[in-house]
């Protein structure tokens, strides 16, 4: 595929001509962070799903407004981040099935497929209890690598407020992985 | 681990952690979904600008015109109402302001007698 080596500027300035080839290597590139910054914002994944396609054809509808001196990824981001909190707030109000944290030694010695499941259904209920705006932080940070001022930019936040949300959402969500210390290896 | 609100690296254990709870299954699937989308937009005409939203885009720079063009027109007015009134002053004869008694005022201003000069000219100006 000719569009694979190029830069992401090249190709959104392509795809704004209308050429799809390029549209779709970007959406290669972006559909994993996309769907899960996303996913930090709608609790379920066909709704997160559909926040990330809204986020990306929002994109190509406004490639002209992009500004190729700047990073493409926070610029993209910024809509998905967008486009998802509106999908949440469009959406009826769900009863999410929350799942309390627990630790593995309780009950019978689950196997560790068990484990694992018990593990990410634990750290998505701690998740799920943090502000919308420290979840998308603490995911655009660790999870993706932004940097804290691309984060500010993605949020429309001071840097400092970004800082500040990392901060409270590691503390967080550190509890819950402590719980889970001695298989951690094995479950990660 | 200390958590410190200064620190910018990356948590690699938080980060994959999280990874894991919220990565979807089946990212081709999904690719091939937003691309689908995308060309059935395409084919529409739904790619590019609407015109509100062209207009909108100009919106800003119009108003900004717009104020810069009042504030030219305020200052060439008010520079105008200056330069006229400078006029009235700047051409104004002394000899040529008569008074009341027909005399011009820079007779009766000066305890002097006028010079010929002046005489001619109020001559020459009658």
């Amino acid at each position: 595929m000719r569009s694979t080596g190029m830069e992401d500027a090249e190709l959104a300035a392509l795809a704004h001509a209308g050429d799809r080839e390029a549209f779709g290597e970007l959406v290669q590139r972006y559909a994993g962070q996309a769907r899960r910054v996303a996913r930090s914002v709608v609790a379920n994944e066909a709704d997160a799903d559909d926040a990330a396609q809204d986020g990306f054809l929002a994109a190509l509808r406004n490639l002209g407004r992009y500004d190729p001196a700047r990073p493409f990824g926070p610029w993209l981001m910024r809509i998905v981040a967008n486009a998802a909190t509106d999908r949440r707030r469009r959406q009826k109000v769900r009863a999410a099935d929350q799942i309390s944290p627990q630790t593995p030694f309780n009950g019978p010695l689950p196997d560790k497929e068990a484990f694992r499941r018990q593990f990410r259904a634990a750290l998505e209920a701690a998740l799920a209890t943090l502000p919308e705006r420290r979840r998308m932080a603490v995911v655009l940070f660790d999870v993706e690598g932004y940097s804290h001022q691309e984060i500010a930019e993605v949020l429309n936040v001071p840097v400092g407020t970004v800082r500040s949300d990392v901060f409270h959402a590691r503390r967080a969500l550190r509890k819950e992985l402590a719980a889970w210390e001695d298989l951690k290896e094995e479950i990660i | 681990m200390r958590v410190s609100p200064f620190d910018h690296r990356p948590d690699r254990e938080l980060g994959k952690a999280l990874q894991s709870v919220l990565s979807g299954a089946d990212e081709e699937a999904f690719v091939q979904r937003v691309l689908a989308r995308a060309a059935e937009m395409q084919a529409n005409g739904g790619v590019g600008l609407a015109w509100w939203e062209v207009l909108d885009t100009w919106a800003r720079p119009g108003l900004v015109a717009a104020a810069l063009g009042l504030v030219a027109a305020v200052m060439v007015w008010a520079g105008g109402l200056t330069f006229g009134g400078q006029t009235t002053v700047a051409l104004g004869d002394p000899l040529q302001s008569v008074g009341d008694s027909g005399v011009p005022a820079a007779f009766l201003a000066t305890a002097q007698p006028p010079s010929l000069n002046e005489i001619l000219a109020m001559g020459l100006g009658n």
